[in-house]
């Protein structure tokens, strides 16, 4: 089934909804669904005007505002997801599967420590795509994420696989200590590649951190104090 | 005569303070004006009229309990037990938990987060550092007793003098601290971590790595500089909010912190940031034992969660993700980006502080306190983290910010 | 306060000599006293079926203080696991490493009421204690650190007991502090070199003392203080192969000094495990456990296990050189701090991994000697957080009393066969008795601390009292599922005469008390004043803001040493 929701009024604070596919599958499951506005526990229903659309799919989609709604998609495993606006923080982290598709923008955090599926952004994100989060020794594991404009700062850190494409600018600290993996930027980045490990960063233009060295063929390997393997190839070089 | 008052101005906490009446010895001119009479607020206050504290303080209550995420700020510029209370608060109240660090050193806490910090207490400095590097700050302005205590000329146990001590300034201007230096490097604007990070290259003996320039600094410059920090037998680098407030932000803080990690593989270095108000360190060191985390805390879930860029107080009020606030000993009217301020108009606010500010004019709920440190007493945290305890020195009619804030959690758990 | 009756439970008290009687207890106001003292009953327990212990002592558990702060901020990836929503009570978060409220929530649930803070800079005692002010539902104390002060390598050169007293008596009045902790001796000093000292006689840089010297006399300075817990070692070279020749070295230094004037141990080895390493490399690590534990029950030494859970965790010492080592093995973050002319430490996560031949080792030695040296010498430790967890206690205990359990982990948790050939532990057949148990959580650390009213239900105890859920004279090592639930899940926890917990939960917060020692009148204070004044000069805090008031502390209690 395809559910639609959409945001009743405007928010005093943000909303906290961990909504994912799954939910499009029962509508009294959807409608008892827990939200969180602030400290106070909602259902969906109470702050969302839901309707339910009898097909073969297993989607949700978003109409309205959601630029204040935290953690769509976390921990998603199958579906889809489409957001026709604009969508807050936290947009599919942890998310093992399916597909998000974003027609807006996005706030921070996109794919935060993703593992699997794919999200696609047509606008801009904030920071920390396919990041690790506070502390954790490991990024993004796995999927897709493509932004078809810009993205902010810390892109792809500690990234182990998956692959991140950016088709417009990113800003600084892309792929900062990735161990595996690739990330693409068509246009031009910040610093880009300290303390790589491994995997493989292309950017159209960068600030490489001072610390890798050219090999014959034309392509930055390193960083050289982790004694890494990581390859950075900048298209207009 | 009161001997070894700890002044609570900056992160220097100097504790050889004596006051003779109203006149203190050894302080510093900031530390002079943080001791002269200054403007109070007179009596609390609800929606601008003089009320009784009882008043202010139920309606400070009323206004925690029915918020949906109410943000609770400030705190630096208090004692521990004011801050345990502000925690316990924030949890009780589903609440958010940040203070004044978010706008200035929670930088060097996120790099702490990744690399952990090579440091030492200030004694280092005193007794044993050798080379001495001030990286984008300023203690001859900003901390004015550190080179004279701490750093430049204090006689040590094993540095005795300042001829003993290699002092090096890093900056982007010739600062008042540069002119103590014996060696001045100028870097260009936000080119911290590029500078750090060629730096390391060298030290790890990866010079092919670095290009000829960076960030306003020759490939020989670069070396030298290196070289001097090679050669210390015990260094020292303090770094101020230079490093933490341009572009590269807590990378840059990584940055210095893994360059240290290498020098200690060559010999001993260790790291100290300046930090600014008297308590900033334990508005951070308290919500870690209480809650897990240093600022940035939301409780709306009923435990805590740590999300700097989310619950850290500027970003939540851009994002409208708190719906009321309550400022303790802080000024964010004065201190915040604009938007940031336009949005704590709109909500209800409570100040606690002893003194009026750009926060009171903005406040719909305004409880007046005693100045700790001078009419109140407790625990602070020097930005070395030793702690100390502030003292009583003149009689108030005030009262304290724990006994107010004892009250309001009184009232927010019944 | 009220009274509560204990009916029927079957008590087990080594302290007394009581092992599985069945027997009534009576609690009024805070202690255990005689039936006819008791009054009417406020609450009746009916403890038919179970198991009435006293509570639980942790003779080390880094709980509070600087470091496990600094752990904690470093670490948001560990403290982010909710063990308790806020409500009536606090929030409590942390995995292994703990918030102040999950910290007490979490002995009192295990049946726990005692707790030392092993590990303290003076310098930071003010912190410490504050953090400990934090923590409910136990006792506690702390121990400032002595072994790399200058004071400490001044007095030690010069041989000079009475300065060395006087400097103790001194420094545990500042500190509010329970005794003396030695870390590393001269090493966390010869760290601020860049180095460590690798033997108890080599000179520490810049003075004329050895780690024996220092070792020796401040033994001697706490034997003759009549300090009710004496020196407690972090030896040197821990966490290195070889190390286990330099514990032996170390207990015999207190071999040659004797024991305590009334009889007691002189010295207590802390986390044994970590310092009982033969071998010369890595390669061919192996456990002196057996040898040890033969040298330690012939000793006037005691010592914890320092036991490794398999899992994540942080460590965390004042021994700076070893966290340095630790950080450049594993290369993950590192904090280190040198503390002004007192000491130091470090704070490196890390990973014991089972099949990782120096963890198995490792895991393999710290149970050897949970199950070789006698139960009046040994407790139960996991140098929280520095071997994982003290959550795992029962774990711990449960293979301590079960082989069959303990060949079952080896297998299920694939511990590397290695322990095979560099242990005793697979051949091991002790399995301890529920008594012994008791022993190495209850009578044994009571004793070690000189704590007269802790870890026994005799008449005129602390009312600190366990009560598990199970008959203990019917638990079987073959059934250790049986016996880990048991111990896991306790019936009550009494604390100062109050249920505070009730089938696991907890039933009411509570605050106890912070033992300290003043030991001034045992030590002539003047002879040391110009000592003290010199010192510090190379202080950056003034002689008159160093230390912390009783009247700072939440609930203090003065244990008085006469002269």
């Amino acid at each position: 089934m395809t559910l639609i929701i959409k945001p009743k009024s405007e928010f005093e604070v943000c909303v906290e909804a961990e909504i994912t596919p799954e939910i499009a599958r029962n509508l009294e499951d959807a409608k008892n669904f827990k939200v969180y506005l602030g400290k106070e526990e909602r259902r969906l229903e109470e702050l969302f005007d839901l309707e339910f659309v009898d097909d073969r799919e297993e989607k949700v989609i978003l109409k309205g505002d959601f630029s204040r709604v935290k953690w769509i998609g976390r921990e998603m495993k199958g579906g889809e997801i489409i957001v026709e606006g604009n969508v807050g923080m936290h947009l599919g982290a942890f998310m093992e599967g399916g597909r998000i598709v974003v027609k807006g923008n996005c706030d921070d955090w996109v794919g935060g420590m993703m593992k699997g599926g794919e999200i696609v952004v047509e606008g801009d994100t904030g920071n920390r795509v396919g990041c690790n989060y506070w502390g954790e020794s490991e990024g993004m594991k796995g999927g897709r994420i493509v932004i078809k404009g810009n993205a902010g700062n810390y892109i792809g850190e500690k990234m182990v696989d998956g692959e991140i494409v950016v088709e417009g600018n990113a800003g600084d600290f892309v792929g900062s200590e990735m161990k595996g993996g690739k990330i693409v930027v068509r246009g031009k980045a910040g610093y880009t590649g300290w303390d790589m490990k491994g995997g493989v960063i292309e950017v159209g233009e960068c600030e490489l951190s001072p610390s890798f060295v050219k090999d014959a063929e034309g392509v930055w390997r390193g960083d050289v104090n982790v004694k890494g393997e990581g390859v950075v190839r900048i298209l207009q070089d | 005569m009161i001997r070894d008052i700890v002044c609570t101005f900056c992160g220097n906490a100097c504790d050889d303070i004596e006051f003779e009446g109203d006149y203190g010895r050894n302080l510093c001119p900031i530390g002079e004006a943080k001791f002269a009479k200054k403007e109070r607020i007179k009596a609390p206050m609800v929606d601008g009229k003089e009320v009784s504290y009882e008043e202010a303080i139920e309606r400070a209550a009323e206004i925690l309990k029915e918020a949906k995420r109410p943000l609770l700020f400030g705190w630096s510029s208090t004692v521990n037990e004011a801050i345990r209370l502000g925690v316990l608060l924030a949890e009780k109240v589903g609440g958010i938990y940040d203070q004044c660090s978010s706008v200035c050193h929670a930088p060097t806490t996120l790099a702490m987060i990744e690399e952990g910090i090579v440091g030492g207490t200030l004694g280092q400095a005193k007794n044993r550092a050798d080379v001495v590097v001030f990286w984008g700050c300023n203690p001859v302005e900003a901390h004015p007793r550190h080179p004279t205590r701490y750093s430049v000329m204090a006689k040590g146990f094993l540095t005795r003098s300042r001829a003993e001590r290699r002092v090096v300034v890093v900056d982007v201007r010739k600062t008042p601290t540069a002119y103590l230096a014996t060696d001045f490097y100028m870097v260009e604007p936000g080119s911290d971590f590029m500078v750090f990070t060629a730096l390391r290259s060298i030290v790890n003996g990866h010079e092919e790595a670095v290009p000829e320039e960076v960030g306003g600094l020759t490939k020989n410059e670069l070396k030298s500089l290196a070289e001097i920090l090679l050669k210390a037998r015990y260094g020292l680098i303090f770094f101020g909010l230079g490093v933490t407030h341009s572009r590269g932000h807590e990378r840059n803080v990584e940055a210095v912190i893994k360059l240290v990690q290498d020098l200690n593989r060559k010999t001993r270095f260790i790291l100290q940031p300046m930090r600014g108000h008297f308590n900033v360190v334990g508005s951070g060191e308290v919500a870690a034992w209480e809650a897990g985390f240093e600022y940035a805390i939301d409780f709306s879930r009923g435990y805590a969660r740590f999300s700097p860029g989310e619950f850290t107080a500027v970003e939540a009020l851009i994002r409208g993700d708190c719906d009321a606030a309550m400022i303790v000993a802080s000024d964010p009217a004065a201190h915040f980006p604009k938007k940031a301020v336009e949005s704590l108009k709109e909500i209800p606010v409570i100040q606690i502080d002893p003194h009026p500010n750009l926060t009171t004019k903005l406040a719909d709920v305004v409880i007046p306190t005693a100045i700790v440190g001078i009419e109140a007493e407790g625990t602070i945290y020097r930005m070395d983290g030793v702690p100390l305890r502030v003292k009583k020195i003149r009689e108030s009619d005030y009262p304290s910010d724990v006994e107010i804030l004892e009250k309001i959690l009184e009232k927010v758990i019944s | 306060m009220s009274v509560i009756y204990i009916k029927g439970g079957i008590v087990v008290d080594p302290t007394q000599g009581i092992d599985g009687e069945i027997m009534d207890i009576f609690v009024k106001d805070g202690k255990i006293v005689e039936e006819s003292g008791a009054g009417k009953a406020d609450t009746v327990i009916d403890a038919k079926g179970m198991t009435v212990v006293a509570g639980g002592i942790d003779i080390h558990a880094h709980i509070a203080g600087p470091k496990i702060n600094a752990g904690r901020a470093m670490r948001p990836e560990d403290m982010k696991y909710a063990r308790n929503k806020s409500g009536p009570l606090r929030c409590a978060m942390g995995r292994v490493l703990m918030t102040c409220p999950a910290i007490g929530y979490e002995y009192a649930r295990m049946g726990y009421t005692t707790a030392i803070e092993p590990a303290t800079p003076a310098l930071y005692a003010i912190h410490t204690h504050e953090e400990l002010d934090s923590i409910p539902m136990v006792d506690k104390a702390v121990l400032p650190l002595f072994g790399n002060w200058h004071l400490t390598f001044k007095f030690a050169a010069e041989g000079d007991i009475e300065k060395m007293k006087a400097f103790i008596a001194w420094a545990i009045e500042r500190s509010k502090g329970f005794g003396v902790k030695v870390v590393n001796p001269g090493g966390v000093e010869a760290w601020k070199y860049g180095r460590n000292v690798h033997s108890l006689d080599e000179r520490i840089p810049g003075f004329e003392a050895t780690p024996a010297e220092v070792l020796s006399t401040l033994i001697k300075a706490s034997i003759e203080l009549n300090l009710p817990h004496k020196v407690h070692v972090h030896c040197n070279n821990l966490g290195v192969p070889g190390s286990a020749e330099t514990t032996a070295e170390t207990i015999k230094l207190a071999e040659k000094i004797g024991a305590s004037k009334d009889g007691r141990e002189s010295l207590h080895i802390t986390h044994i495990q970590f310092n009982a390493y033969t071998g010369e490399k890595w390669r061919d690590m192996g456990s002196g456990a057996e040898e040890l534990s033969k040298l330690v029950n012939r000793t006037p030494v005691t010592v914890d296990m320092g036991q490794p859970i398999f899992g994540h965790t942080t460590t965390m010492t004042a021994d700076g050189p070893f966290e340095f080592a630790l950080h450049k093995l594993f290369k993950s973050k590192w904090i280190n701090k040198d503390v002004e002319i007192e000491t130091g430490g470090g704070i490196v996560p890390i990973t014991y991994r089972a099949k990782s031949p120096v963890n198995a080792v490792q895991w393999a030695t710290g149970l050897e000697f949970g199950l070789l040296v006698d139960a009046d010498k040994v407790v139960i430790s996991t140098d929280y957080p520095n071997g994982g967890p003290f959550v795992e206690y029962p774990y711990i205990m449960t293979l301590l009393m079960s082989r069959k359990f303990r060949e079952k982990e080896i297998e299920e948790k694939g511990v590397n066969s290695y322990i095979e050939k560099a242990t005793s532990l697979p051949s091991l057949d002790v399995e301890r008795t529920f008594y012994e148990i008791v022993k190495m959580t209850r009578s044994t650390p009571a004793k070690i601390l000189g704590l007269e009213n802790k870890g026994t239900l005799k008449v005129g105890a602390d009312a600190d009292i366990t009560i598990y859920p199970f008959d203990c004279r019917n638990v079987s090592p073959e059934d250790y599922e049986v016996l880990l639930k048991g111990l896991r899940s306790v019936a009550y926890t009494i604390k100062d005469g109050e249920i505070v917990v009730k089938d696991g939960e907890i039933a009411k917060e509570v605050w106890g008390r912070t033992f300290w020692v003043n030991a001034v009148k045992g030590a002539t204070q003047e002879i040391i004043e110009e000592d003290l004044n010199e010192v510090f000069r190379y202080y950056t805090v003034s002689r008159g803001n160093y230390g912390v008031r009783e009247e700072w502390i939440r609930r203090p209690e003065t244990i008085a040493i006469e002269e």
